[in-house]
């Protein structure tokens, strides 16, 4: 009987303290299982299927209208201004204030209990990119973070003290991470930014607890390998996998998107598709391989990087359950795709499109005529910075609905005439031309945009004053979270679009001034939205 | 005042002034000034200047996300823009360039032909005394400061003859609603039309008509005609239209002879204070 009573004790002690025994570690089945834990926001995209949906159903479309400030963080060095998507676990939120400085917060209070900041130096190559980090991930008891100068670095989640630290490329060639990294089971998973001084882009896989590099995927080819004859004879440059990628357990598939070529704009030195720039790459996460791969942008010459994050869900087609993904590109078209074979399923625009007439059986841009950046400025739309450029979107599996921040605007392409010499990556920029945005900003707009998830319909739209650089969150009490640039932060009724609630954080009239990604938490049964603007945290709650 | 501050101070006021796009349209790019060979190396500075500098400068270097360097070849010498342009400015975001020397030299040759801003302003057919008579005695005072004095409904014109040409500044005086001064362009929002009217139909049916101060998502800021300011919150607006080319000016097309159009012409044209006031004493 005593031996009974210990046994019951010993179980009833696993089974109801498992927060005791989290609150030391988050070993990869919690992140496996994120969706049984809503109270935390595990990662970047919320879940290894990047939805931006929490299942916490506290904060309705019923009570919105009384959500507060619950309390503000003010970054305490000047700088870029935030992009950070945090990362919450046991009721601590880990931060980037840019550009690479990690805080850990009290997640109710937002007091600071430890933070750090990398000894960078005095001069931090970023062209191209903005000097601000996207966020960290957690595995275990570490906290990791790609630093501007382009390190890779695992933090003690309780202290902020170095693990260890890796370089995967050379800042002063304009190497730099500004993507949030992915912890798979034992793995570290980054790419780094600069292709706009024409870097060669790369996907690395670290080992969690050492560091120690277990493989380096090329996103363009080495001249003689395969994929080097789409780059006409010309040099090879870019495809900087600069984002972070999706995650199917299952399949053992990573989903990574890769960047422009380099020069941006001119392509004449590299007549052909320039694998695999502008492309989603399938990646087994164990050896590097590619298993397939889709390009949304053959020959890009508009900075249309391809990076954008996938969201992964399954659906019935014409009666038959299948794997998808779906993202919205920066050329403006939104695809979806077999997740297993990378077949392309379908695809239409989701912005004002004149770039291409729409895409092929098999998902190629129909290319129009007299769209290449001229040596006179061509409009063309969707602008250099896309239909969307790097803000994820969200998905709400209970609806099935595909939430997208479409950028609403046009550009003027030229190129400029390419270097007599080969480039000397590195050495500046080799833009080859320009993307100007000149456009009225009263001709341009943002839009909120629910997509159904398999076809692309739009379902409703809500527009704003300018196009934001604000991702959408969703939640299962059918609620919408994103911000304007203006930095109006709302809430929207996730099945029709209607304005349920916003607070102004800040900003001003004629400039961006808000570029984060809010997340959902919850903290001693008390739900909490975050929301950053250009410099603070806000984290709202209801009274 | 050093080279960097009379940049800062050049782009602090065509942000706070505006330049119109017509204005800005109709800038020289060397094609009055320059023979049929200057103009070859003029066209190849534009183009290589349009792909390389002006998404951050402006298209007529007159700044954006960057500063006016319109003046740059001029307070830094040719020397001095190579050197930005080749090595960049740490800190900030002037990345270094690969471009070639050609390239760079036909660059400046074409940012030299657009600086026109500082130098003895251009000959007008009009008597600047005569002008001064002409502003006071049509009221324009009662919109528009200079040196102090006047009132704030348009435009500041103390510097405006350093800001724009004669031939603008007569195209303004005759068709205001088509030369509205914008925001300087930005990356991510565009340009924006200064002093455009709006026109906001409340739930209650009262309309409030004026120039948009300020605007986001959800909510607008309106000055009306009497200088008073009106915020109000999108949600309970029925409709809001803008009025374009509407515009609180007058225009004078009807009012002044062709005499005192060149004398008021020649008056603003003389207005070209550039000192920095704010410590004077």
């Amino acid at each position: 009987m005593k031996a009974a009573k210990f046994f019951l004790s010993l179980l009833l002690f696993c089974l109801c303290s498992p927060s005791k025994a989290s609150a030391q570690d988050v070993p990869y089945k919690r992140l496996l299982h994120s969706d049984t834990e809503p109270q935390n926001w595990f990662m970047y995209g919320g879940d290894y299927q990047s939805k931006r949906f929490s299942f916490l159903k506290q904060i309705t479309p019923q009570n919105v209208v009384n959500l507060r400030p619950a309390w503000i963080y003010q970054r305490s060095r000047p700088g870029e201004m935030i992009e950070d998507s945090p990362v919450v676990v046991d009721g601590i939120m880990y931060i980037v204030e840019p550009p690479s400085t990690v805080t850990a917060l009290d997640a109710r209070t937002g007091l600071a209990i430890w933070s750090w900041t990398p000894a960078l130096p005095r001069v931090v190559k970023v062209d191209g990119y903005h000097a601000t980090s996207r966020g960290v991930a957690v595995l275990d008891d570490m906290v990791y973070i790609g630093t501007i100068d382009c390190h890779l670095v695992a933090l003690d989640r309780k202290t902020g003290a170095v693990r260890w630290s890796v370089t995967l490329g050379d800042n002063k060639i304009n190497y730099g991470l500004t993507a949030a990294p992915m912890a798979i089971d034992g793995k570290i998973i980054i790419g780094p930014s600069g292709s706009e001084d024409g870097v060669r882009g790369f996907i690395d896989a670290y080992d969690a607890k050492t560091g120690k590099r277990l493989w380096r995927l090329y996103t363009v080819p080495d001249p003689g390998e395969p994929g080097s004859e789409t780059w006409g004879g010309g040099q090879i440059l870019g495809g900087a996998a600069w984002n972070k990628g999706s995650y199917d357990p299952e399949l053992n598939l990573i989903y990574w998107g890769t960047g422009n070529p380099a020069p941006d704009y001119n392509g004449d030195g590299r007549p052909g598709d320039d694998l695999y720039t502008c492309s989603l790459l399938a990646i087994n996460p164990d050896t590097g391989k590619v298993k397939w791969y889709f390009q949304y942008t053959p020959h890009d010459t508009h900075d249309w990087d391809g990076t954008q994050v996938p969201v992964l869900f399954n659906a019935s087609l014409d009666g038959k359950p299948r794997k998808l993904l779906s993202v919205a590109n920066r050329n403006g078209f939104y695809y979806v795709l077999d997740r297993v074979t990378g077949e392309f399923v379908a695809g239409v625009p989701f912005v004002k499109e004149t770039y291409a007439k729409g895409l092929d059986a098999k998902g190629r841009p129909i290319v129009l005529p007299n769209t290449d950046p001229g040596t006179e400025p061509v409009l063309v739309y969707p602008s250099n910075n896309g239909g969307v450029d790097w803000v994820s979107p969200a998905y709400n599996p209970l609806s099935k609905t595909f939430f997208v921040n479409a950028r609403e605007m046009g550009a003027y392409f030229a190129k400029s005439k390419l270097p007599d010499k080969p480039l000397v990556v590195g050495t500046g920029m080799v833009m080859g031309g320009r993307g100007n945005s000149y456009l009225s900003g009263d001709d341009s707009y943002g839009a909120i945009r629910a997509l159904d998830v398999t076809t692309g319909k739009r379902k409703w739209e809500f527009k704003m004053q300018a196009p934001s650089w604000v991702a959408p969150l969703a939640t299962a009490s059918n609620l919408l979270f994103s911000a304007d640039d203006e930095g109006d932060f709302f809430a929207l009724d996730s099945n029709t679009g209607k304005v349920l609630w916003h607070f102004r954080t800040g900003g001003s009239f004629i400039s961006s001034d808000t570029r984060s990604s809010p997340i959902t938490y919850e903290v001693n049964g008390k739900q909490y939205v975050e929301a950053a603007d250009g410099d603070t945290f806000i984290a709202f709650a209801l009274p | 005042m050093s080279a960097i501050r009379s940049l800062a101070v050049a782009t602090l006021i065509l942000v706070l002034c505006g330049l119109p796009h017509s204005l800005l349209a109709a800038s020289p790019n060397g094609k009055q000034q320059a023979g049929p060979g200057a103009q070859a190396d003029l066209d190849v500075g534009r183009q290589a200047y349009v792909a390389n500098c002006s998404r951050c400068h402006g298209l007529y270097a007159t700044g954006g996300d960057g500063p006016n360097i319109q003046r740059a070849p001029i307070t830094l010498g040719n020397d001095g823009v190579i050197k930005i342009i080749k090595n960049g400015v740490p800190g900030t975001m002037m990345t270094a360039f690969n471009l070639d020397d050609t390239q760079i030299g036909a660059i400046i040759a074409y940012i030299r032909s657009l600086g026109r801003r500082n130098e003895p302003p251009m000959p007008t057919r009009g008597d600047k005394v005569k002008g001064q008579t002409v502003y006071d005695g049509n009221g324009c005072a009662g919109c528009h400061t200079i040196d102090g004095q006047g009132g704030s409904l348009g435009p500041e014109l103390t510097q405006i003859g350093s800001l724009r040409q004669p031939d603008m500044l007569r195209q303004t005086l005759l068709d205001p609603g088509n030369a509205l001064p914008t925001t300087a362009p930005n990356r991510d929002r565009g340009k924006w039309v200064l002093y455009t009217i709006f026109r906001a139909v409340q739930r209650d049916g009262k309309v409030v008509e004026g120039m948009r101060v300020s605007e986001s998502t959800f909510a607008i800021v309106l000055e009306d005609a009497k200088s008073n300011f009106h915020s109000l919150s999108k949600a309970n607006l029925r409709s809001l239209e803008k009025e374009p080319r509407k515009t609180y000016m007058p225009s004078f097309k009807d009012t002044l002879s062709a005499a005192q159009l060149d004398d008021i012409v020649a008056y603003l044209s003389s207005l070209r204070d550039l000192s920095d006031t704010r410590n004077a004493q």
